[in-house]
């Protein structure tokens, strides 16, 4: 039921950036990278695509067995990078997500992406603005060591203020320390 | 730009709002409340004016948590009110003279210092013309009269908050499909009248009112990007004042209102800037590796208390403009945050965590002594009556954001269950100069 929801909601998403480019279908997912963990190369390994739809990845956004979205493995594609509790370190499984994503921007420099930085809902409004901003910051450095542009990077930090999911316990504070990576141009 | 302006402006009109989107409820008063009996006032209209006037003033005294607002009717005389342990007494009337204006007039006498059971010496007597629109403001005004005169306190009871209304369709949201509605609202220290400034869908943070109460500055995220508008009050009008790429957060008006303390990333790293409002011009008040934020200046202008990690956690730390050296505040509890001085700057309010608890305390600077007014553990965002008898925070009860307030001796309570959505981030306004 919600995963339907959310996944309606992605592809009207998608579907609503314009412009074309014929990249978006032909990188496949990468098999000479080590893969760091069995959820995200495993689960992410399938992709589907959108019928003439505009660029981008237009898959079923899936989700595992934590409520995490799955990232796909191809680019240009909508990710999300999650964050364990007052950290801003990227965790290990996603580097190849964020690498795939690079490539595509550092080959095509009229591409740009918005990060938009979140938090969990303990503590101060504007300090966790800060936290936020912190995991741009990893997410940024990561896609400028693989030769991204800085001036292809925008981002935001909305701190506690746009949630993904509602709750005060642990798992909605997992499911809301993460790093959505949006394409604002391909 | 112009048009952005004014298609917000037109969203603000067409809205329908309830009398009051919030309501006060004293849930702990203080055990030595002042007994006063404010008795049903004279008229000659319908009644439903003379019953307003009467019921906020009531509210007014009773919600202060100080005053026990006891029933009473005409006639009882000063015989029964003294044995009825009352105080004071307040009577009135009000008479309309057409054209919806009223001739309202009150008086407030001390019970216990008159000579015979027919007459009490007059503290306060007054009499007052206003159009009908106004009448709940002079009741207000009245109350701060009566406040004033009998606590020696300048009454709060003509001031304003602004807070941030957040509504999700279907309690959803926007990556479970649903939309939410942000709304600035500025509404009377009561709840009443909310007025929205701003609707957007995306987040709105931060209000900080001006020193002459004319202004309020604020962050809103519209088209994914942080800024800082102020907007004027009266017209509705706004102007950009910060839109740096990264973070523009924590906007603070400086007491003498030349100056707004805020929050930007020019060096990668969030830091305290401080902006000339005449010249827009930028001076970096904070450095280094650290997250600094939430600005907050003192009653003199001259020093700033900010949240910084610079230590490890979040804590409360100074910078004063005379040396310009930092020096930390705050040592209790693993977490400080969102600072205020009191109006008298001996003391700073905070957000306050131990055990896991986040609360609202406040220390002492010369002492640093500190004491834990709430603790529900969710409390966030005090702000600060001008008075500096009351502290506005923002609090979950029933499972949704509510607003509360607690004294800054901790001995008095009250929440503001709002009807609809999540109310968050209020910021109480200066004294009103009406």
């Amino acid at each position: 039921m919600k995963l339907t929801r959310v996944a309606v909601v992605l592809l009207l998403g998608v579907s609503l950036v314009l412009g074309l480019n014929a990249c978006s279908s032909t990188r496949k997912p990468s098999a000479d990278s080590g893969q760091d963990s069995a959820v995200s190369s495993d689960d992410s390994s399938a992709q589907t695509y959108g019928v003439g739809g505009g660029p981008g990845y237009h898959g079923e956004i899936r989700k595992n067995e934590y409520g995490e979205i799955i990232n796909p493995l191809v680019a240009p594609a909508e990710q999300t990078y999650y964050f364990a509790f007052d950290q801003s370190t990227i965790r290990s499984q996603d580097i190849q997500a964020i690498k795939i994503q690079a490539d595509y921007l550092a080959t095509h420099k009229s591409a740009k992406v918005r990060l938009e930085g979140n938090a969990d809902e303990r503590g101060s409004r504007e300090y966790n603005i800060g936290l936020g901003w912190r995991r741009d910051q990893s997410v940024a450095r990561l896609l400028e060591e693989q030769g991204v542009s800085p001036q292809q990077i925008e981002m935001v930090s909305y701190g506690k203020e746009h949630p993904a999911v509602l709750g005060s316990n642990e798992e909605a504070w997992r499911l809301n320390r993460r790093v959505h990576l949006v394409y604002e141009a391909y | 730009m112009w048009l952005r302006t004014l298609f917000l402006l037109i969203c603000t009109i067409g809205i329908p709002w309830h009398a009051t989107a919030l309501d006060l409820e004293l849930t702990q008063g203080i055990r030595a409340a002042l007994p006063i009996a404010i008795l049903p006032f004279a008229g000659s209209g319908d009644g439903s004016s003379e019953a307003t006037l009467v019921e906020v003033i009531r509210n007014d005294l009773q919600n202060s948590g100080q005053f026990r607002v006891v029933s009473a009717e005409m006639g009882e005389g000063y015989d029964h009110w003294r044995a009825a342990g009352v105080n004071n007494v307040v009577t009135g009337a009000i008479y309309p003279q057409g054209n919806h204006r009223y001739q309202v007039t009150f008086t407030l006498r001390d019970v216990f210092g008159g000579q015979n059971s027919h007459a009490s010496p007059v503290l306060l007597s007054q009499t007052f013309h206003v159009g009908e629109t106004t009448l709940r403001g002079l009741a207000h005004h009245i109350s701060d009269l009566i406040y004033q005169k009998l606590t020696g306190v300048q009454g709060i009871f003509s001031t304003k908050i602004a807070y941030v209304l957040v509504q999700r369709s279907g309690g959803k949201t926007e990556d479970e499909g649903g939309s939410t509605k942000y709304t600035l609202i500025v509404a009377d220290e009561d709840g009443f009248n909310p007025r929205p400034l701003l609707v957007s869908h995306q987040p709105i943070m931060s209000p900080s009112w001006s020193a002459d109460a004319r202004h309020l500055a604020y962050v809103s995220f519209e088209n994914h990007r942080a800024a800082i508008y102020i907007q004027d009050l009266g017209t509705g009008q706004r102007r950009l004042v910060s839109n740096a790429p990264g973070i523009n957060g924590a906007p603070a008006f400086s007491p003498e209102g030349q100056r707004l303390a805020l929050v930007l990333t020019k060096t990668g790293n969030p830091k305290i800037y401080v902006m000339n409002l005449t010249t827009q011009e930028l001076q970096e008040i904070t450095f280094g590796w650290s997250i600094d934020t939430e600005p907050a200046w003192s009653p003199d202008s001259r020093s700033l208390l900010f949240t910084s990690n610079r230590d490890g956690n979040p804590q409360i730390y100074r910078y004063s403009f005379t040396t310009g050296q930092v020096s930390r505040v705050t040592y209790q509890g693993d977490y400080n945050a969102r600072a205020l001085f009191t109006p008298d700057a001996r003391s700073v309010v905070m957000m306050h965590r131990n055990r896991g608890l986040f609360g609202i305390a406040l220390q002492d600077l010369a002492s640093s002594q500190l004491w834990v007014l709430a603790q529900t553990g969710v409390d966030e965002s005090p702000s600060l009556a001008p008075n500096g008898k009351m502290i506005i925070y923002a609090t979950q009860y029933g499972g949704r954001g509510v607003l509360a307030q607690v004294s800054t001796d901790g001995q008095i309570k009250l929440r503001l269950p709002a009807q609809e959505g999540d109310v968050q981030e209020p910021a109480w306004s200066p004294f009103m100069n009406s």
